[in-house]
């Protein structure tokens, strides 16, 4: 066995049949190793966020597999398959889907009681931030702290995997260079595999392993050496957009 | 059991931040479970009156009469006593209802009449005075003892002994001379036994002779008996043995009644009744389990979301499950302490009403055997209901409830 952690293999999806039908993946392969920080780039309506949740065991591929470890996920049960998640996969979704009813610190705790090497819940209110905001609700938060919360569920199980959708797609400049940092802080710190996905090209310079897709397969497949941190990381907002 | 304690956690915060839908939805169970308890509790303290305050009379005596074809003789009765051991004595009984001359107004009152031995068939003490002797018997005294409420109405005061009494009855006038005080009847006892209020005992030797009746031929008799164990079964056996000195065996010439037999069927009335209004409040109550239904259907689909996130997060199936199960059965649960503690308040204040209403006083009762029970009850019936929404919730995959 090779140090590939994550593989992909030959995954297709589509959505609709008929005329509707539309083919999202299209035979897609990549493979990612242990503690790699991965960068999934693409345009809107890429099959991103499809393929993220195929990785994330939610939804299934119509051809291909996923394996992780060497297990593949097309191979679970339903049981095995919460089981995966709960043990190796941290996410973070676009629209930080933070529980309304349930304020900063208990929304961390959501994530932390489903692991069981879960890290200290007021360490991660620290490293995030959000000392002073751990009694407030989401609604009282602002885009920014909404997905540090969101990082913080995610990361407080300690994943193995964390998965991450656009983080930083409703966020400012400034904003989204700290939740790059803190999600560059997990897969240091943790040893986290990160897979981040974004249509933000600039951010590709922070990651070790650059995957690029176009009309659902792998157009790029680059791995970064010279890669810096999210601090030393600039854009503007005309480079947002991928002209790839 | 770390992660069960959370789903507690969950539920609790989950009604804590809809405190008024919570609430909302605990009403329906709160009146179900606060009829049910006031019910049970009224239900037991009648019953609990009932074997106190009846049974206390009972069961000393048992009553025999005839339908007035042919009187029972002396001599039966006395043969009777003779033949079983158990029956100690008996008395003739005669009662009428006389007007008598109160102090602004005629006051009509029901006169009883036997021997001495009748002080035993009210289970209401003499508190002044004495009760009228043999001796005031054999000599057909105008004695009587009145009852503390027929003092008060006739004389406007209780120390009444040594006072006298006019009464007509039947045209005829006699006037008796006090010699006893006797302690008011409850309520619901003139209600079973009807009649005026006001109870005057006398000599039914003194009755006889007003009225010019043989004192040998007796229509309405009670027969005294030694263990009160033994009334039904005496009652029973000297209707037979003075039915046939009578040769009328086999015939329903001779009757006996027998007051446990009357308690007996007055309960079973009652709960009779109790059980029907319990019946009532018992639909109310799964009306209220229909409500809690219907918001956990609600919180589902409000919470598809929610539901996702968790799942995608790695929460088991069961997980959310126990978090929907035990948010309704915290629901109810809530609901059904507020309805216990609620109904007990209510209880008491249907006590209240009652003692306005009859003077009877019955005290509510309800123990702690009730109280697990009907908190039980009421969890089950937030599970019951929460089964399906919960189960509809678990379900959900987490790529659809994510997507809603
Ligand atoms: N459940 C679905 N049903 C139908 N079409 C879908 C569904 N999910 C995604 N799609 C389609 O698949 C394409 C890729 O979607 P998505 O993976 O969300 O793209 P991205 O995240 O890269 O923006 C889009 O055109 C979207 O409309
Ligand atoms: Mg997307």
């Amino acid at each position: 066995m090779n140090n590939d952690f994550l593989e992909i293999k030959d995954l297709k999806k589509s959505f609709g049949t008929g005329e509707a039908r539309q083919d999202v993946l299209r035979g897609m392969n990549f493979t990612v190793k242990k503690g790699e920080f991965c960068v999934l780039l693409g345009p809107s309506g890429s099959g991103k966020s499809t393929l993220l949740n195929i990785i994330g065991g939610i939804d299934t591929p119509d051809e291909g597999y996923v394996s992780i470890n060497g297990d593949k996920l097309e191979e679970m049960n339903e049981k095995q398959l919460t089981m995966y998640r709960r043990k190796h996969l941290g996410y973070v979704f676009q629209m930080y889907n933070l529980i309304p009813n349930l304020n900063v610190k208990e929304n961390i705790e959501v994530g932390a009681y489903l692991s069981d090497k879960p890290l200290d819940v007021e360490e991660v209110l620290t490293t995030l931030g959000l000392q002073n905001h751990k009694y407030k609700y989401p609604s009282q938060l602002s885009g920014g702290q909404q997905q540090r919360v969101s990082i913080g569920r995610a990361v407080v199980k300690n994943p193995d995997i964390l998965m991450c959708d656009e983080p930083t797609g409703a966020l400012d400049y400034k904003t989204s260079k700290e939740i790059l940092a803190l999600i560059e802080d997990c897969n240091k710190k943790f040893g986290s595999t990160v897979i981040m996905v974004t249509h933000n090209e600039a951010i590709k310079y922070i990651a070790d392993h650059v995957i690029k897709l176009r009309d659902g397969v792998v157009r790029h497949n680059d791995i970064n050496e010279k890669k810096i941190s999210a601090f030393e990381l600039e854009w503007y907002p005309w480079m947002w957009h991928s002209k790839m | 059991m770390g992660i069960f304690l959370d789903y507690w956690k969950m539920a609790f915060f989950n009604i804590r931040s809809n405190k008024v839908r919570a609430f909302l939805t605990m009403l329906g169970i709160i009146i179900g479970v606060s009829s049910v308890v006031a019910i049970l509790s009224i239900g037991n303290g009648m019953s609990n009156f009932i074997s106190g305050s009846l049974s206390s009379m009972a069961g000393s005596y048992f009553e025999v009469y005839t339908n007035g074809s042919k009187p029972i003789t002396t001599r039966i009765l006395d043969n009777t006593v003779e033949k079983f051991d158990s029956i100690t004595g008996y008395s003739e009984v005669l009662a009428f209802k006389a007007t008598a001359a109160g102090l602004k107004k005629e006051v009509e009152v029901k006169v009883e009449s036997g021997n001495e031995m009748f002080k035993g068939k009210d289970s209401n003490e003499i508190i002044a005075g004495r009760y009228f002797d043999k001796s005031e018997y054999d000599l057909a005294k105008p004695v009587c003892v009145i009852d503390q409420n027929g003092a008060k109405e006739i004389f406007g005061r209780e120390d009444v002994v040594g006072e006298f009494i006019n009464m007509v009855a039947y045209g005829r006038e006699f006037t008796a001379k006090v010699v006893g005080i006797r302690k008011a009847g409850s309520a619901l006892q003139s209600m079973l036994f009807g009649g005026p209020k006001i109870k005057v005992e006398m000599p039914a030797s003194f009755v006889n002779e007003l009225f010019g009746m043989d004192p040998d031929s007796l229509y309405d008799v009670l027969l005294f008996v030694d263990d009160p164990e033994n009334a039904v079964e005496m009652s029973v056996k000297a209707k037979q043995y003075i039915a046939a000195a009578l040769n009328e065996r086999g015939t329903d010439m001779v009757k006996s009644y027998e007051l446990n037999s009357g308690i007996a069927q007055f309960s079973s009335i009652l709960a009779g009744v109790t059980a029907f209004v319990m019946l009532v409040a018992a639909i109310s109550l799964f009306v209220g389990g229909v409500g809690v239904m219907n918001i956990m259907l609600v919180s589902v689909t409000e919470r598809t979301r929610e539901i996702g996130i968790r799942k995608s997060l790695g929460a088991k199936t069961v997980s959310i499950l126990w978090q929907f199960l035990i948010e309704s059965g915290l629901i109810s649960l809530t609901g059904g302490v507020i309805g216990i503690v609620l109904g007990y308040l209510f209880s008491f204040l249907i006590s209240a009403i009652i003692k306005a209403a009859g003077s009877v006083t019955v005290l509510p009762e309800f123990n702690i055997v009730m109280i697990l029970v009907v908190a039980l009850f009421s969890m089950g019936i937030g599970i019951f209901f929460g089964w399906y929404p919960a189960k509809k919730a678990a379900k959900m995959t987490p790529i659809d409830a994510l997507r809603m």
